[in-house]
């Protein structure tokens, strides 16, 4: 070996050295500064845990319904104490789809010590990033929640059926986006819970039909008032599990 | 050990060369800045040419027969010549009258009615109409991961060899910016290379008085919506931008389409129902105003014979015939290998 590749090789093993010690050192200091916090969304109807193609009654519907699809983004979830911000969730967009088990509990990394009791999030992705064009992850447009003949997203998915649903085969589809005025669709929820290490969110479905009248109305599929109608009520019906 | 580094240094600086490959998005000084946001997808040579892949395969459609390219032909400057309305999967008729694709960076809705806000998710549209593709974004990306050149194609483009719906849009969306046309006489004469014949230089002066507004140089169109008042076709009932806005003051607008390039993009109107230019100029020169027709249409432009024969050589001086025949923009010879398999 020559004087000069010895020299460049002693080089090379101690970058080598350095480069191990650095990702070492970069490793104790996710651990050092960041936590996370298991958030799980768990629909619900009647204070029962919702399955796909059950069927539930709903005693103001007099009738009993079917869930078959539930899809929903939520986005930009912050942390407050009290009023003081605290954090925001790195990932900034999460698609939870109840038919995708694994979507349904989500690991948010946060810094460590970060003390909150409360936190706020959208339904749905915001106009800023939708004008941004197509992006990938959660919002990849595969994930069957981009409407293709009028762009941008759905932001809450939701089909089923129910007898007394006029609708082909009694099905009902509510398909709730758009982002453009007059017709912005997004929506924000509040909720307040003791700090534990996972956050568990109720979603009450039957809320919803109570208050929807799907003898009516059972497809909403288009930026309109009638979706904007519909998405007014999705706040309330997110609560944290007592 | 000397030979090794010099290898891996020539390696480096092929690689250099090949990241800063010639991209083909240039346009004249004349024109505006482009509106198209290109910070969301950065145009690279390897992306394009996988677009242009893309935009020529018809994978896309449900039984692979179908491309973006059979209703957007590169020979009639993107536009599907000779149909009123276009057809697509199964021979299907759709509503409208397939537009042509140039000059896209500069637009900010796509669509007759503006329905698609980006042109990075334009795709999804076509892809999935009953009557165009009838195919699944969901599919396709199955289709294109199976496919050892889109694997290939797919990796030289985003170092990712997996085709995601992002990848798969922003790429077409790259090809298609490319699409620039900027070459006709106008373009020559703008750049002191050509003169006007006279007939021409009368037709521009008309042009500025009657036309300019709404198509307005050097793109020649203001890519806005306007009711220029055709009556609605009751075998179709489109009420054009009203379907998307749901204003009634929106009604039977339609986006104004450019200008250039009329000679390949026959016939004219979003339902195609002209097939001539001298209809289209007819249309304008009797036009029977009412409240709703755009501003700018205030009175029929009562063109004599003469004149409207003016008119009509200054709008061919804006046929491009180097944008028609780029063979950049041409069928991908590497496809031929993807439909044999």
């Amino acid at each position: 070996m020559s004087n000069f590749s010895g020299k460049l090789f002693i080089a090379f093993v101690l970058i080598s050295i350095n480069f191990i010690g650095q990702n070492l050192q970069n490793d104790l200091l996710v651990d050092d500064s960041h936590s996370s916090i298991e958030l799980k969304f768990r629909p619900e109807i009647n204070r029962t845990p919702l399955v796909l193609n059950q069927s539930y009654y709903i005693p103001e519907l007099k009738d009993s319904i079917t869930i078959r699809k539930l899809k929903f983004y939520v986005s930009n979830i912050s942390f407050y104490q009290s009023e003081e911000f605290i954090a925001q969730a790195e990932q900034r967009y999460f698609l939870f789809d109840l038919e995708d088990k694994k979507s349904m509990d989500r690991s948010v990394v946060l810094p460590n010590n970060a003390e909150f009791d409360n936190v706020k999030f959208t339904i749905g992705v915001d106009s800023t990033t939708q004008m941004k064009g197509a992006h990938g992850g959660d919002l990849d447009p595969m994930h069957g929640m981009y409407w293709s003949w009028q762009s941008g997203y759905v932001n809450f998915k939701l089909e089923g059926s129910a007898k007394s649903c006029p609708g082909r085969n009694h099905v009902f589809q509510f398909h709730i986006g758009g982002f453009q005025a007059p017709y912005n669709s997004l929506q924000n929820v509040h909720l307040s819970f003791d700090q534990k290490d996972e956050l568990i969110i109720m979603l009450s479905l039957d809320t919803l039909f109570t208050q929807a009248n799907i003898t009516q109305d059972y497809k909403v599929m288009s930026p309109s008032e009638r979706a904007i109608g519909f998405a007014d009520q999705l706040p309330q019906i997110f609560n944290v599990k007592p | 050990m000397k030979v090794k580094i010099t290898l891996l240094i020539c390696a480096l600086i092929g690689l250099a060369f090949k990241g800063s490959e010639f991209i083909n998005f240039s346009y004249p000084s004349y024109f505006p800045a482009p509106v198209y946001k290109s910070a969301y997808n950065t145009l690279s040579a390897e992306k394009i040419e996988l677009g242009r892949l893309l935009f020529y395969d018809p994978i896309l459609s449900k039984d692979n027969s179908i491309s973006c390219a059979s209703c957007h032909s590169p020979y009639n400057a993107f536009a599907h010549t000779d149909h009123d309305l276009s057809h697509g999967i199964n021979d299907s008729i759709g509503t409208r009258n397939a537009p042509a694709l140039f000059n896209l960076a500069w637009q900010n809705s796509f669509m007759w009615d503006g329905a698609i806000h980006s042109l990075d998710v334009q795709a999804l549209a076509p892809v999935s109409h009953s009557k165009e593709m009838a195919e699944t974004i969901q599919n396709v990306i199955v289709k294109l991961n199976k496919s050892e050149i889109y694997r290939e194609a797919f990796y030289d483009a985003w170092q990712d060899s997996v085709a995601t719906g992002e990848h798969f849009l922003k790429a077409i969306a790259q090809f298609q910016l490319t699409l620039v046309s900027a070459n006709s006489k106008y373009d020559a004469v703008k750049a002191g290379e050509l003169e006007f014949s006279p007939q021409e230089a009368s037709g521009l002066e008309l042009f500025n008085q009657n036309c300019n507004s709404c198509h307005q140089a050097p793109l020649f169109s203001t890519y806005e919506f306007a009711n220029n008042g055709l009556s609605v076709d009751s075998t179709l009932n489109d009420f054009g931008r009203y379907g998307i806005t749901q204003n009634s003051e929106d009604s039977l607008k339609f986006k104004i389409p450019s200008l250039r390039n009329l000679s390949y993009t026959y016939p004219y109107m979003h339902d195609g129902r002209f097939s001539t230019l001298h209809e289209v100029v007819n249309h304008y020169n009797t036009l029977r105003i009412d409240g709703s027709t755009n501003e700018h249409l205030s009175v029929p432009l009562n063109l004599s014979s003469k004149n409207k024969a003016d008119l009509v050589s200054f709008l061919l001086a804006l046929n491009d015939e180097e944008f028609v025949f780029n063979p950049q923009n041409k069928f991908p010879k590497q496809l031929i290998l993807t439909i044999q398999n």
